[in-house]
């Protein structure tokens, strides 16, 4: 097994907005070892988000080769994206985008009944996941009931539930308050550390970023600098 | 999954609840007027079974034919027998637009043979004979007479009812009652319409019992063949020939129900569609959200339609039950001239599968389009 999870080979992506074609990334190439706690910095409009949608297979390059844990996912059909999706990664939104009508328990539940697993197989991961979140007695409160930080932990153990390779997030700690934005990146570390997640985190937050074993810097579609 | 669509569908309670209600009222109207038309078809098919042949004046109804006609189609082979009848058509005063009965003048002694798919209460027949003015009337009618006119409706007592064709009034002793197909039917003696109208001799067309079912065919055709030529020409049909002829003069009220009813559908299919798209609106982001969490297009329209289509079943479930409950057998019969006004099991069926249909249509164009939109504009989008 190799030890590189996700390799980004010269990939370029455009957007077209109405007539005019707009160069978001430009031969970009970047290596992510499994095990890696990755922060990606940069500007609003630098395509940190844009990379972090090519590496998840929810937006395909217009150029270049995304490969991940050895499968080239560029240029897959919808359905199997869908299907590599539901297995190999976990999201995790600076909005949390919980159900609103589902209990915590429930939109943990949600990927899960993509699965085979029968019911008491789905509690019991449903039940582990919010015991790693440290939410195990909300598992019956909506998502109304939580505070925000509370939300993201659901949200990160719903991301965590089908047990991915790869954790992504796109401004986690975006709509947070300084101490849940702490809870949440202490336990980002965790999954990283102790559970070897490899984890790729869009921010903004300088302090976030220092949470990560590596930062990358964009800006105009290209990294521009590389800290440990 | 099914947790849920179900959740998901009362996601807005008051909208729902309003959908739903709109749905049921839509299909409950659609089911009665489902019910009009079905009774006429009802009727139509009673008729179809039916041993009896009509003899009419060949240009109209409204044309009385000669009494001595009576013996000459009693003479055509295979005919058993035949029995002249006036339509008088009756009306109560004041009860003109809420009671309908069939009132026919008839040649009395071949009432029981001619009708032997009435129930004529026993020895009501005989009494008959001892009152020119007797009549017997159909169980249904008589009680909807009493509701509507009180207890001057009862037997042995005398009534007045009025004729809309012959513009005149008279006076019946309603001497017993019948049940049957058509419950609206007041049997009166013929002669005692003579003697009113003080015109013998008119017959407004006859009824003829043939012997065989093979029979009726050549049995009409006789019957027109012995009056071709004639001052008086026949036109002689069978039961539903005649039915229909009757109905085809409510043509238009038929089309207009039909019209109607599409409409409905038309109404429910927008009701349902609007709610569907403000839905899918709604949940541009939480779609994006489910497909980057691995779920497809498919199970993603999937989710969408079972949504619209649990909403329309749950207003079939209110609209058409509610016909089921309102419209048992017997319990309405539009004052008479729909005499099997009832919920049948394809009508409960058409009910439904316009309700799954509306279900399906409204909600296929919004999840078609949650579908394909494209995952990171649905994440984009700020609700």
């Amino acid at each position: 097994m190799s030890d590189v999870l996700v390799e980004v080979a010269e990939v370029t992506k455009d957007y077209r907005r109405d007539k005019q074609s707009i160069r978001v990334l430009e031969a970009l190439s970047l290596t992510i070892p499994r095990g890696d706690f990755l922060a990606l910095m940069g500007p609003s409009g630098s395509g940190k988000t844009t990379l972090l949608n090519l590496i998840a297979g929810i937006d395909q390059p217009t150029a270049g080769r995304i490969t991940v844990d050895g499968k080239v996912i560029t240029g897959l059909g919808e359905g199997a994206l869908a299907k590599w999706r539901s297995r190999t990664t976990g999201f995790i939104f600076q909005l949390y985008n919980l159900i609103p009508v589902l209990t915590a328990y429930e939109n943990v539940e949600l990927p899960l009944l993509l699965t085979n697993l029968s019911r008491s197989e789905r509690r019991q991961h449903v039940m582990q996941a919010l015991d790693i979140v440290g939410l195990t007695d909300r598992e019956k409160h909506f998502p109304r009931q939580l505070s925000g930080g509370q939300e993201q932990r659901v949200s990160i153990a719903r991301a965590i539930v089908v047990d991915p390779l790869l954790l992504l997030a796109d401004e986690p700690t975006g709509d947070l308050d300084a101490k849940s934005a702490e809870e949440v990146l202490t336990l980002l570390q965790r999954l990283n550390r102790e559970f070897k997640k490899t984890i790729v985190m869009v921010t903004h937050d300088p302090k976030a970023a220092a949470r990560a074993t590596r930062i990358l810097h964009l800006e105009k579609g290209q990294l521009v600098e590389n800290a440990a | 999954m099914l947790r849920l669509i179900w959740k998901n569908a009362w996601r807005s309670k008051r909208r729902t609840v309003l959908t739903v209600l709109s749905v049921a009222v839509s299909l409950f109207l659609l089911c009665t007027m489902l019910c009009y038309l079905s009774s006429g078809d009802t009727q139509l098919e009673n008729a179809g079974a039916s041993m009896r042949v009509v003899t009419r004046h060949q240009t109209s109804l409204t044309f009385f034919l000669p009494e001595a006609y009576t013996q000459k189609i009693a003479n055509v082979p295979h005919v058993t027998t035949v029995q002249g009848c006036v339509w008088w058509g009756g009306q109560v005063e004041g009860k003109e637009m809420s009671l309908f009965m069939s009132t026919i003048a008839a040649d009395l002694e071949p009432t029981e043979a001619m009708w032997d798919d009435y129930k004529f209460e026993p020895g009501v027949i005989d009494k008959m004979r001892g009152e020119v003015r007797g009549a017997v009337i159909a169980r249904r009618l008589l009680a909807r007479c009493q509701e509507q006119c009180g207890d001057s409706w009862q037997i042995g007592k005398t009534v007045t009812i009025k004729s809309p064709i012959f513009k005149h009034t008279i006076d019946l002793v309603l001497l017993g009652t019948c049940e049957g197909p058509d419950e609206s039917i007041l049997i009166f003696r013929r002669d005692y319409l003579e003697k009113v109208r003080d015109n013998p001799g008119q017959i407004g067309y006859f009824w003829a019992r043939v012997d065989k079912a093979e029979n009726i065919p050549g049995v009409c055709r006789d019957v027109d063949a012995l009056f071709a030529n004639s001052e008086n020409e026949t036109k002689t049909e069978t039961e539903k020939a005649f039915m229909q002829s009757f109905m085809s003069m409510m043509g238009n009220i038929q089309d207009l129900v039909r019209n109607i009813g599409l409409a409905i559908v038309m109404m429910i299919l927008m009701v349902a569609a609007n709610t569907m798209a403000m839905v899918a609106r709604e949940r541009t982001t939480e779609h994006a959200v489910m497909r980057c969490l691995g779920f497809t297009r498919g199970r993603i329209a999937m989710l969408f339609v079972s949504e619209s289509v649990l909403i329309s079943l749950l207003g079939a479930v209110v609209g058409v039950g509610g016909a089921i409950l309102l419209w048992r057998p017997g319990k309405f019969d539009l004052g008479g001239m729909a005499p099997f006004f009832q919920m049948t099991p394809g009508t409960t069926l058409i009910g439904l599968l316009v309700a799954l249909g509306v279900g399906l249509v409204a909600g296929a164009a919004p999840a078609i389009a949650a579908a394909r939109r494209s995952v990171v504009d649905g994440l984009r989008r700020v609700d």
